[in-house]
C-alpha cells in the first residue's frame, strides 16, 4: 500500500512538473517559395534553420518548446486565407494581397500588420509585361485593341494599370485586360493564345529565360514602386513581440548570407523551387533587378496606399485601412539593432545590391557601376564580372573558343541600370562600346541619337 | 371477331396510372427544410461558434450573402457571367452528350470497341479538372475551346459508363425477338439497343450536367472576364468571402436546375417509362 | 380477313430434324442438351413437344429459331437449312418481349417495318390482326399497361404478320393463371384454324398438350431425347368437354407415367431458347 502511494504520488508529481514546464507556443509561418524575392523571409530561413538559431530562450521563453510551422503557397490569397482562419501566424506577400490581407483581418474584427520590406524596387522593377516568343509586338504601345492577361489583383496588376494610364488609354476601350494566374499564363505564351502577359516576381524574366517569351516591358517604366514583404497577426505579435523580432533576425541574417553568397544560394532556391539558378541570380546577385532591404522607404509606404486605395476600387468596399497604422516597424527596428545595424541608415541607402569585385578580362577593379555585365560559366561556381559589355563579349569570345560555354549572360540596361538576360536584349555597336537595352525601340532611339548599330545578341557575338 | 375473343377483351382489364397529385404539403416540407438550415446558417455565424474540429467564426452571415446576391443580380456584369458560364456548360454537355453516347453504344454493344477503346478512356476517367488545365491550353486553339473541353471532360464519364451500362442491360431476349422479326443489324440499334438504354442514358445526362457544372470553376480559371466560375475565384482572390458563397450558391442552383431540366426532357421522351415507374 | 387466310395448295412449314446434338455451355461446365433427336412435322401441324423441366425442350425451339446451333444433325425447313432468324420462323416466349417504348399497335407492326412496308398500310394490317386476337380499342396502350394474357396476345400478333410458315412457342401461356390460360388456349386454336401456319408448341402441362396439338412428343429428362410419340384423334374444333373423357384420362395418366417414372428426380433449372441458363455477372455501379 505504502510502495502504490509513493508511485502514484511521484507520477503526479512529474505530471504536474511537466505540464508547468512543457508550454508549446506554434511559430507558423507562410511562405511563397516561387516568388524568389521572398527567399529571405521564408526559403532560406527554412532550408538553412535560421530561426531556431534566434528564437527567445531567456525570460518567459525558458522552458518553452517551439512547434515550427512553414506551409508554402503559390500565390497571397490563399496565404492570407490561412492566416485570417488562425492556421499562420507570419507570412510573405507584395503590397497588393498584403493590403487584402490587411483589409480581410479588418473585416473580421481583427488586425494583421506589415512588419518588414523583404525586396522591392522603389522604381518598379520585378514586375513586368512579356509576349509570347514569335510575336512582333516591341513595345507596350503596339497592344492597343489588343488583350493582356494578369494575375488578379496583384502588385503586376496595380503596375498594369498605371501603365495603361500612362498610355493615356482606358481599360475595356482601348485594351482588354484579363485574369491569368501564372501557371496557366505559362501554356498560353508558349502556345501564342494570349498577346501579353503581365506577371510579378519572377515570372516577366522567367518566362523568356525558358525560351518562350519576351520581355518588352519593365515595371520600373510605369513608375509604380513595388514591394514584396512580411505580415503578421497582431495579436500573436503583442503576444510574442520576441519571437517576430527573432523571425526578423532571421531573416536579415539570410540577407546577410546570400548578399555574400549569391551563386551559392541561387542554386540552393533553384534546388527547392525548380526555378533556374540564372533567374534567381538575376534578382538575388549583386546590382540584381530588385533590392533587399528591410526599411519602409516612403515609395514602398506609397505603394502600399496606392494598393489600398486600389483595392476600394476592386471590392467596392469601404474597408479603412491606414497605411500608418498598417504599417507597424517597430519590430524591424528592434530587430536590426539587435543584429548591429541602423534602419535610419539603410532607410536613406536607395543602392542597389553592391558589387566589389574586378574585371575577369582586365584584372582592374570595377568603379563604374552603370555599365556593368556579367557571365556566369558552365561548370565555375562563381560568376565573372566585367567592367563594361564590351569586356565581356571580348571574354565571352575566348571563352567560347577555348570550347567554355556560358550559363548566361547579364548586361546593364543603358538607360535605367536595371539588370538584362543578354541573351534577349537588344544593343547598339558603336565602334568599341556596347550598350545593352531591353526593347528594340529604346535601342532604336539610342542609336538614332549618338549613333551605332542596332544588333541583337547573337550579331553582336558575330562582330566581335 | 369471334364471340371468345370478345369476351377475353372484356375481362382483361386495363391498368391505367393514377392521376398525379399535386401536393401542397410536400412542398411545404421541403422549404420549411431549406428554411431551417438558412437559421441555422445564421445563428452559427452571428454566433461566431466554434465546435473546436469546425469554426464559424470566419463564414459570413445569410444577410452579408444576401446583400451579395443582391448586388450580383442588379450588377451590369451579371448578365455576361451568365452568358458566359452557361454556354461553356451547355456546349461541353452537349459534346460530352454525342461522344458519350455514340462511344457508349459501340462499347457496350461490340466486344471489340470495348477492348479497344475502353482502358484508355478508363485511364482518362480518374484525372482531375484541375490537371487538364495546362494541356487544355496547348492543345486548343481558343481559350473559350479550353475551358470548354474542361467541361466536357466533367460531363463525358457519367454519360459514358451509364450508356455503356444501358446497353448491356438490354434483356437479350428483345434482342432475339427482333431478329426473329426481321431485323437487319442497323434496325437493331436504332429500333431496339438504343431505345432499351435511354433510361440509362438519360440518368448519365442528368449527372453529366451536374458534374459539368461542376467543372466550371476549374475551367474558368484558365483565363477570363467573365463566368460565375471566374467570379467566385476573383472573389476568393481579394477575399471577399460573402461573395464567394454567392457564386457557389449560384452554381449550385443553375446545376440543380439544369439537371432537372434534363430529366424533365427525358421523362417526355420516354412516356413509357414514367407509365412504369408510377405504376409500382 | 382474306389476307391472313392460307392461300390454297401452299405447303410450306415443312420440319426435318435429323439426328440432332446440341450441347450448351462452356469448358467445365458444357452438357448435353439434346441427345440424337429425329422429328418430321408436316405443313400446317400442331405438334407439342412435351417434358419435365430443363430436357432440353426450349433448347430444341431455339435452334428451329436460329438462335442457337447444333452439334450434330441438321435442322431443315421446307428443304433450307437453318441458319440463322428469319420472321418465318417466329418465335413466341413464354414472358412477352414486346417493345416497351413501342405502343401495342406499333409492337404488332414491327415485322412488316422492317420490310419496308409504308407506314400507313402496316398500320392498318397491325389493326386488322389486333381485332382478330380481341384486341381491338387497344392499339395505343402501352404494354406495361396490359394484363398478362392481353400482352401474350399482342406478343402473338406480332409474329403472326409476318406469316410464318412456322410459329414456334415457348410455353407462352405458362405465366398466365389457370382461367386466362384456357381462354388463350382457345384462341390460339380458333386463330390458328384460320391461319393453319406449322407450330411447334413447348409445354410441360398434360392437358394443355392434349388440348391443342395434333401430335404430342414426349421428351425425357436431360439429356433430352424422343421417348414417345403419341397422335392425338380428338375432332376438331377441339371443345373443351374433351378434357373429362376418358381418352384423355387415359392419355393423361399414360403421359404422366411417362413424365414421372421415379419421383426422386431433382427438377433442373428451366433452359432458354437462347441457351443455358444466364448466369448472373456481378456489375459495380456506376
Amino acid at each position: 500500500m505504502k510502495l502504490k502511494l509513493t508511485v502514484l504520488s511521484a507520477l503526479l508529481a512529474v505530471m504536474a512538473a511537466g505540464s508547468v514546464q512543457a508550454e508549446t507556443i506554434r511559430v507558423a509561418i507562410g511562405t511563397q517559395d516561387t516568388t524568389i524575392n521572398c527567399a529571405t523571409g521564408g526559403l532560406l530561413i527554412r532550408e538553412l534553420k535560421l530561426l531556431e538559431k534566434y528564437l527567445p530562450r531567456d525570460g518567459k521563453y525558458k522552458d518553452v518548446q517551439y512547434d515550427i510551422q512553414w506551409k508554402n503557397f503559390t500565390s497571397g490569397a490563399p496565404l492570407t486565407n490561412e492566416m485570417l482562419a488562425g492556421k499562420l501566424d507570419l507570412g510573405s506577400m507584395a503590397d497588393f494581397p498584403g493590403s487584402f490581407n490587411g483589409a480581410a483581418f479588418a473585416k473580421a474584427g481583427k488586425k494583421s500588420e506589415f512588419i518588414t520590406v523583404l525586396s522591392g524596387s522603389t522604381t518598379g522593377s520585378g514586375n513586368g509585361i512579356v509576349v509570347p516568343k514569335d510575336s512582333p509586338v516591341q513595345s507596350l504601345s503596339e497592344l492597343k485593341g489588343k488583350t493582356i492577361s494578369v494575375p488578379f489583383a496583384s502588385t503586376a496588376h496595380g503596375m498594369l494599370l498605371r501603365a495603361i494610364a500612362d498610355q493615356g488609354w482606358t481599360v475595356d476601350k482601348d485594351v482588354s485586360v484579363i485574369t491569368q494566374a501564372p501557371e496557366v499564363a505559362g501554356p498560353a505564351l508558349q502556345a501564342n493564345k494570349i498577346d501579353a502577359h503581365a506577371d510579378f516576381v519572377p515570372f516577366a524574366e522567367l518566362f523568356p529565360y525558358r525560351g518562350f517569351a519576351r520581355k518588352i516591358f519593365d515595371g520600373s517604366q510605369a513608375n509604380s514602386p513595388t514591394l514584396h514583404g512580411s505580415l503578421v497577426d497582431s495579436e500573436y505579435g503583442k503576444k510574442y513581440p520576441e519571437i517576430v523580432t527573432a523571425y526578423l533576425r532571421a531573416a536579415i541574417e539570410a540577407n546577410r548570407l546570400i548578399t555574400a553568397e549569391p551563386e551559392k544560394y541561387s542554386e540552393l532556391i533553384a534546388k527547392v523551387t525548380g526555378i533556374e539558378p540564372e533567374v534567381n541570380y538575376l534578382f538575388h546577385g549583386p546590382l540584381g533587378l530588385q533590392t533587399r532591404d528591410f526599411t519602409f522607404k516612403p515609395e514602398y509606404r506609397q505603394a502600399i496606399k496606392t494598393s489600398i486605395e486600389t483595392l476600394r476600387l476592386m471590392k467596392r468596399t469601404d474597408a479603412d485601412l491606414d497605411v500608418n497604422t498598417f504599417v507597424n516597424d517597430q519590430y524591424i527596428r528592434a530587430a536590426l539593432k539587435q543584429a548591429g545595424q541602423d534602419y535610419e541608415a539603410n532607410l536613406k541607402n536607395y543602392a542597389r545590391t553592391p558589387l566589389k569585385a574586378k574585371d575577369a578580362r582586365t584584372g582592374k577593379d570595377i568603379t563604374d557601376f552603370k555599365r556593368v555585365a556579367q557571365i556566369w560559366v558552365n561548370g565555375e561556381p562563381l560568376v565573372r564580372h566585367y567592367a563594361s559589355p564590351e569586356s565581356a563579349f571580348a571574354d565571352l569570345a575566348a571563352l567560347e573558343k577555348s570550347g567554355k560555354k556560358a550559363r548566361v549572360v547579364y548586361a546593364q540596361d543603358r538607360n535605367s541600370g536595371n539588370k538584362l538576360l543578354a541573351g534577349d536584349a537588344w544593343f547598339v555597336k558603336n565602334k568599341g562600346e556596347i550598350s545593352a537595352f531591353l526593347s528594340k525601340d529604346q535601342a532604336e532611339a539610342w542609336a538614332k541619337s549618338k549613333g551605332g548599330d542596332v544588333l541583337n545578341f547573337d550579331a553582336v557575338k558575330a562582330a566581335i | 371477331m369471334s364471340a371468345l375473343a370478345s369476351s377475353v377483351a372484356v375481362v382483361d382489364d386495363v391498368k391505367l396510372p393514377a392521376k398525379r397529385q399535386f401536393n401542397p404539403g410536400k412542398i411545404a416540407i421541403r422549404l420549411l427544410s431549406l428554411a431551417v438550415c438558412v437559421l441555422i446558417w445564421h445563428w452559427a455565424s452571428t454566433a461566431r461558434v466554434n465546435l473546436g474540429i469546425v469554426a464559424f467564426q470566419n463564414v459570413p452571415t445569410p444577410v452579408d450573402v444576401f446583400h451579395a446576391a443582391w448586388e450580383l443580380l442588379h450588377s451590369s456584369v451579371i448578365v455576361s457571367h451568365l452568358k458566359a458560364s452557361i454556354s461553356r456548360v451547355i456546349t461541353g454537355f452537349l459534346a460530352a452528350a454525342l461522344a458519350g453516347i455514340a462511344l457508349g453504344v459501340l462499347i457496350g454493344r461490340y466486344r471489340v470497341f470495348e477492348n479497344t477503346l475502353l482502358p484508355p478512356l478508363e485511364v482518362l476517367r480518374p484525372i482531375p479538372a484541375v490537371a487538364w488545365i495546362p494541356l487544355a491550353i496547348l492543345m486548343f486553339p481558343s481559350s473559350e475551346m479550353s475551358m470548354i473541353y474542361i467541361t466536357f471532360t466533367g460531363a463525358l464519364f457519367p454519360i459514358l459508363l451509364n450508356t455503356i451500362h444501358g446497353v448491356e442491360a438490354v434483356d437479350p431476349r428483345l434482342i432475339a425477338s427482333a431478329r426473329s422479326l426481321g431485323a437487319t443489324r442497323t434496325a437493331l440499334l436504332l429500333e431496339v439497343v438504343l431505345p432499351a438504354a435511354t433510361p440509362g442514358i438519360f440518368t448519365g445526362l442528368t449527372i453529366g450536367m451536374g458534374t459539368a457544372w461542376f467543372c466550371l470553376v476549374t475551367a474558368e480559371m484558365i483565363s477570363g472576364q467573365f463566368g460565375i466560375g471566374y467570379y467566385t475565384w476573383m472573389s476568393y482572390t481579394i477575399q471577399n468571402y460573402a461573395e464567394i458563397i454567392v457564386g457557389m450558391l449560384l452554381i449550385g442552383v443553375l446545376g440543380m436546375a439544369s439537371s432537372a431540366l434534363v430529366r424533365q426532357i427525358g421523362n417526355l421522351l420516354m412516356p413509357w417509362y414514367t407509365l412504369q415507374r408510377k405504376k409500382s | 380477313m382474306t389476307q391472313l387466310a392460307q392461300s390454297s395448295g401452299k405447303q410450306t412449314g415443312h420440319i426435318e430434324i435429323s439426328q440432332v446434338h446440341i450441347h450448351l455451355g462452356e469448358g467445365s461446365d458444357r452438357f448435353e442438351a439434346l441427345q440424337n433427336v429425329t422429328i418430321d412435322v408436316a405443313p400446317g401441324e400442331f405438334v407439342c413437344i412435351l417434358g419435365p423441366s430443363g430436357c432440353g425442350k426450349s433448347t430444341l425451339l431455339g435452334a428451329l429459331a436460329g438462335h442457337l446451333h447444333q452439334s450434330r444433325g441438321t435442322i431443315q425447313v421446307d428443304s433450307a437449312s437453318v441458319a440463322k432468324p428469319h420472321p418465318d420462323r417466329g418465335l413466341v416466349f413464354q414472358h412477352h418481349t414486346l417493345f416497351p417504348w413501342k405502343s401495342v399497335l406499333n409492337n404488332v407492326a414491327f415485322g412488316l417495318k422492317m420490310q419496308g412496308v409504308p407506314r400507313k398500310e402496316r398500320l392498318q394490317r397491325a389493326k386488322d390482326l389486333l381485332n382478330l386476337v380481341g384486341l381491338a380499342g387497344f392499339e395505343n396502350r402501352f404494354p406495361s399497361q396490359l394484363s398478362g394474357g392481353m400482352q401474350q396476345r399482342v406478343e402473338i400478333a406480332r409474329v403472326l404478320i409476318n406469316h410464318p410458315s412456322v410459329m414456334l412457342m415457348d410455353e407462352p401461356f405458362g405465366a398466365l393463371d389457370a382461367q386466362t390460360r384456357l381462354m388463350m388456349q382457345q384462341l390460339l386454336l380458333e386463330v390458328w384454324a384460320r391461319i393453319r401456319t406449322t407450330i411447334v408448341f413447348i409445354t410441360h402441362d398434360i392437358d394443355e398438350a392434349l388440348f391443342l396439338a395434333d401430335r404430342i412428343l414426349v421428351m425425357s429428362p436431360r439429356p433430352g431425347r424422343i421417348i414417345e410419340e403419341i397422335a392425338l384423334d380428338f375432332p376438331r374444333p377441339r371443345q373443351t368437354d374433351i378434357m373429362t373423357s376418358a381418352h384423355f384420362t387415359e392419355l393423361k395418366r399414360h403421359c404422366l407415367a411417362l413424365l414421372h417414372p421415379d419421383s426422386n428426380h431433382e427438377p433442373l433449372p428451366r433452359l432458354t431458347p437462347l441457351g443455358s441458363p444466364p448466369v448472373t455477372r456481378m456489375q459495380f455501379a456506376v
